[in-house]
């Protein structure tokens, strides 16, 4: 006969194993082009799971909304080696008295959440009454996806396409000192370290300024602009060969174009391929981050790069397709968002064609994501709304406005940004458009309420959702 | 051996004579461009009411016959009034307050019976306007649900508030619509799953008992009465005479037209049910089979008293009930 003791014990034990079998885990990946609010988006996101579900204001995750949320903690990281998501420095600066924007991230960082919550299902509710769930968030520049076509190439090739890229508009007048001091270069004589190491800063130098300058996102290799612990390494210093044709035929070992392509070489292997085969093959879950607005903003060709980076970050999420990218890496990752950053930044009517601008500018992509069982959202987010809408009266009717403080002057604004185009923006869009839209500052929130924000709570539900049944 | 000469030869016919027919045939036409419309699809997003509020065609006939009868009425009432208060001033008097009295109290129930009916008229504006509104767009759906609490009597509720405290100036339509659902309209659904369940256990329970066919249909008709009007009343609508009865024809029509497919879908779970009662008596199997009917009917006059139509989760569902039913016939029989 059992004793009652065999029996509690037996069921305690039954238990715990259960609870071991829920506690799941999840790496959610949240990547974005620079300056698309990425830091600002995971500063959020941890921020509303930290509050708990007292206060909280994600009505559409449906797991707050029914009342299953039951709480958040920070807990270490689960990789020492990996540089920790500076959290509390960011939180800090959104409130404080004076509200600033987070510092941008350069390199890769991770956060690890516990999220305790309640089970739904009938099963699970009867085995146990809550369920944890591990959450790893890791933020990476989606610039460092812009690397993946390299793989393809050659340096032959790639200095061919980066001799081409020069004839876009603007990009030669950038180039000038680059291409001056590269014009002295003798390919085929022994190389010199110094010349080198001369010629790739001054290639840097370009790139960071066809950033700044022009808006431009597709920058390859991306590492030039956001080197993160590569700084200064020796892995970064080539640039691409575009003042003739290349004539690898009599070529000697210790030429400078066997260690330009020496380098391209080591760069694909070490820091392309690696980045794939450490971080991207183990995420779960991924958030792209766009800022459509900006480059609306700068102008044609900002924008048509920015589609072309879009396009080409797409083709990271496309292994189904191709034997090169299965054989390099097997992702896990079975859902995607794609989000317009900065909702906040036009007016409420103006999210309809927001959404459909991001819905056309991955529609490509989509579908052969979608064809490798990849479940994709797009959604129109704001990670903190730094903007409150209101109505002005303009030439005696009512008009839809916002308001914030204006990021440079840090006064009050009022205006009307224009309309956002519903559609990929043809010629004739450029020529007339009016759409001017201000970078506004961080609102001020007192200390004991959640940051307020524009379609969080359908990130998460779109992002985590079916991981917390 | 078929006969060779029977076959039929071969004939040439005249060619048809072509100058009528090329009369008939359209030339080309160029239209300026901004004449063009675009053909838009006919979208057939009909609710089921609209099955069952298809216009019957007017009876002229009748309608002339009542309008004279009413006529003929006030004519004869207002002469016999006008005669006897010339012959008995005083009994005049007396009859002449009886009939005023009378006609404001009839006035005053047509009114309200008339405000009762179009109060369940708007019910199928509003779940109209619901199919109306642009998902992604942000207009509308926060005047529209405010409406429907109005209309609802939810404006005090606790789920009404709770929705307002969590609205934001940047959700769109489908969104707001969303919440609107869960908070307030999900606890009405769920009072009104109450009162079904409640309504059809005694249903099901009385039929199970009584011994006579007749003394069975008397109880489902009386207790289908009294859960219509229930779920109803959850949905904030108000039922008076002709509005019940126009109610009633809605559940039984939209049961038989509307939801055969359904019930037959269902058919089978539902015989199924009725036959492990079986088991246990053969009585409480028709105490099952009259709850379940009658459950259907409580879930249909929900579908037509919600202002809002169903989404594909939030249609309740007969499983539930069944195995409520059976287990309490089951303590009530055996017990």
């Amino acid at each position: 006969m059992v004793s009652k003791a065999t029996f509690s014990n037996l069921h305690r034990s039954a238990k715990d194993l259960v609870d071991r079998s829920l506690d799941r885990h999840v790496r959610l990946a949240v990547t974005g082009l620079s300056r698309a609010g990425k830091t600002a988006f995971i500063t959020a996101l941890v921020d509303h799971l930290l509050q708990g579900p007292v206060h909280h204001q994600l009505p559409l995750w449906s797991v707050a909304r029914d009342g299953r949320f039951l709480g958040a903690k920070k807990v270490p990281q689960a990789h020492f080696h990996i540089p920790s998501f500076k959290f509390e420095q960011n939180i800090n600066s959104l409130r404080a008295d004076q509200p600033v924007w987070p510092e941008p991230t350069a390199g890769v960082s991770e956060i690890r959440l516990k999220i305790k919550y309640r089970p739904d299902s009938l099963l699970w509710r009867n085995l146990s009454q809550t369920a944890e769930l591990t959450l790893d968030i890791i933020d990476y520049p989606g610039e460092w996806l812009l690397d993946l076509p390299l793989l393809h190439m050659s340096y032959e090739q790639w200095s061919e396409q980066m001799a081409q890229s020069l004839t876009q508009p603007g990009r030669a007048e950038l180039a000038k000192n680059w291409l001056n001091l590269g014009a002295q270069l003798d390919l085929h004589g022994a190389y010199d370290e110094l010349q080198i190491a001369q010629i790739s800063q001054a290639y840097t130098q370009y790139l960071h300024e066809c950033k700044a300058q022009l808006g431009l996102h597709h920058i390859q290799p991306g590492r030039f602009v956001l080197p993160g612990e590569l700084a200064g390494a020796p892995l970064l210093a080539f640039f691409p060969y575009v003042w003739g044709e290349i004539n690898s035929d009599h070529d000697n070992k210790d030429s400078a174009l066997s260690m330009l392509s020496a380098r391209f070489e080591q760069y694909k292997e070490h820091v392309v391929k690696r980045f794939y085969q450490q971080h991207f093959v183990h995420f779960d879950r991924q958030i792209v981050l766009l800022d459509c607005l900006t480059p609306l903003n700068t102008g044609r060709q900002s924008f048509e790069d920015m589609q072309t980076a879009v396009e080409q970050i797409m083709q990271s999420f496309q292994y189904g397709q191709s034997g090169f990218l299965r054989r390099l890496f097997a992702p896990k990752i079975d859902r995607i968002v794609f989000a317009a950053s900065k909702a906040d930044h036009v007016t409420p009517d103006q999210h309809e064609n927001l959404l459909a601008l991001v819905d056309k500018l991955v529609v490509n992509g989509q579908r052969e994501v979608a064809f490798s069982g990849i479940e994709s959202h797009c959604i129109a987010l704001a990670a903190v709304k730094s903007t409150q809408v209101g109505n002005v009266n303009y030439q005696g009717k009512p008009h839809v406005a916002l308001t914030g403080r204006q990021l440079d002057t840090s006064e009050l604004l009022s205006l009307y940004p224009g309309e956002v185009p519903a559609d990929l923006p043809q010629a004739a869009f450029w020529q007339k458009q009016g759409f001017d839209f201000v970078n506004f500052a961080p609102p001020v929130v007192a200390s004991n309420l959640p940051l307020p924000h524009i379609r969080m709570d359908l990130a998460i539900e779109h992002l985590l959702g079916d991981k917390l049944l | 051996m078929t006969d060779m000469s029977n076959l039929t030869p071969k004939k040439v016919f005249d060619t048809p004579d072509d100058t009528g027919s090329s009369a008939s045939i359209k030339s080309a036409q160029v239209f300026s461009s901004d004449e063009f419309v675009v053909d838009e699809p006919e979208s057939h997003t009909e609710s089921l009411l609209d099955e069952v509020f298809v216009p019957t065609r007017p009876n002229w006939w009748l309608r002339f016959g009542l309008f004279g009868l009413s006529v003929g009425v006030t004519w004869e009432t207002v002469s016999w009034l006008q005669a006897s208060l010339l012959n008995h001033p005083m009994l005049g008097l007396f009859y002449t307050a009886v009939s005023i009295c009378l006609v404001v109290a009839l006035l005053k129930l047509l009114w309200s019976e008339v405000s009762k009916l179009n109060r369940l008229r708007l019910n199928k504006q509003l779940q109209n306007q619901a199919q109306l509104l642009d998902p992604q767009a942000s207009d509308g759906a926060f005047k529209y649900c405010q409406q429907l609490a109005k209309v609802t009597g939810q404006l005090e509720s606790l789920g009404y508030q709770n929705w307002q405290a969590q609205l934001s100036d940047s959700h769109s339509n489908q969104e707001v619509l969303a919440l609107y659902r869960h908070h307030v309209l999900a606890a009405q659904d769920q009072q009104a799953k109450v009162a079904v369940t409640k309504w059809s256990g005694e249903a099901a329970l009385l039929v199970a008992i009584s011994p006579l066919a007749l003394v069975d249909m008397l109880i489902i008709l009386w207790r289908n009465t009294k859960m219509i009007e229930a779920v109803a009343k959850v949905y904030g609508i108000e039922l008076g005479y002709l509005s019940r009865l126009k109610l009633f024809k809605l559940v039984i029509s939209n049961m038989i037209y509307a939801a055969g497919a359904e019930v037959a879908a269902d058919l089978g779970t539902d015989i199924l049910g009725a036959e492990m009662a079986g088991i246990v008596s053969a009585r409480a199997a028709q105490g099952v089979a009259a709850g379940l009917l009658t459950a259907r009917l409580g879930f249909k006059a929900m579908q037509i008293c919600r202002p809002v139509p169903w989404q594909e989760k939030e249609r309740p569902k007969a499983k539930e009930i069944r195995l409520s039913l059976i287990s309490k016939l089951k303590s009530v029989i055996k017990g």
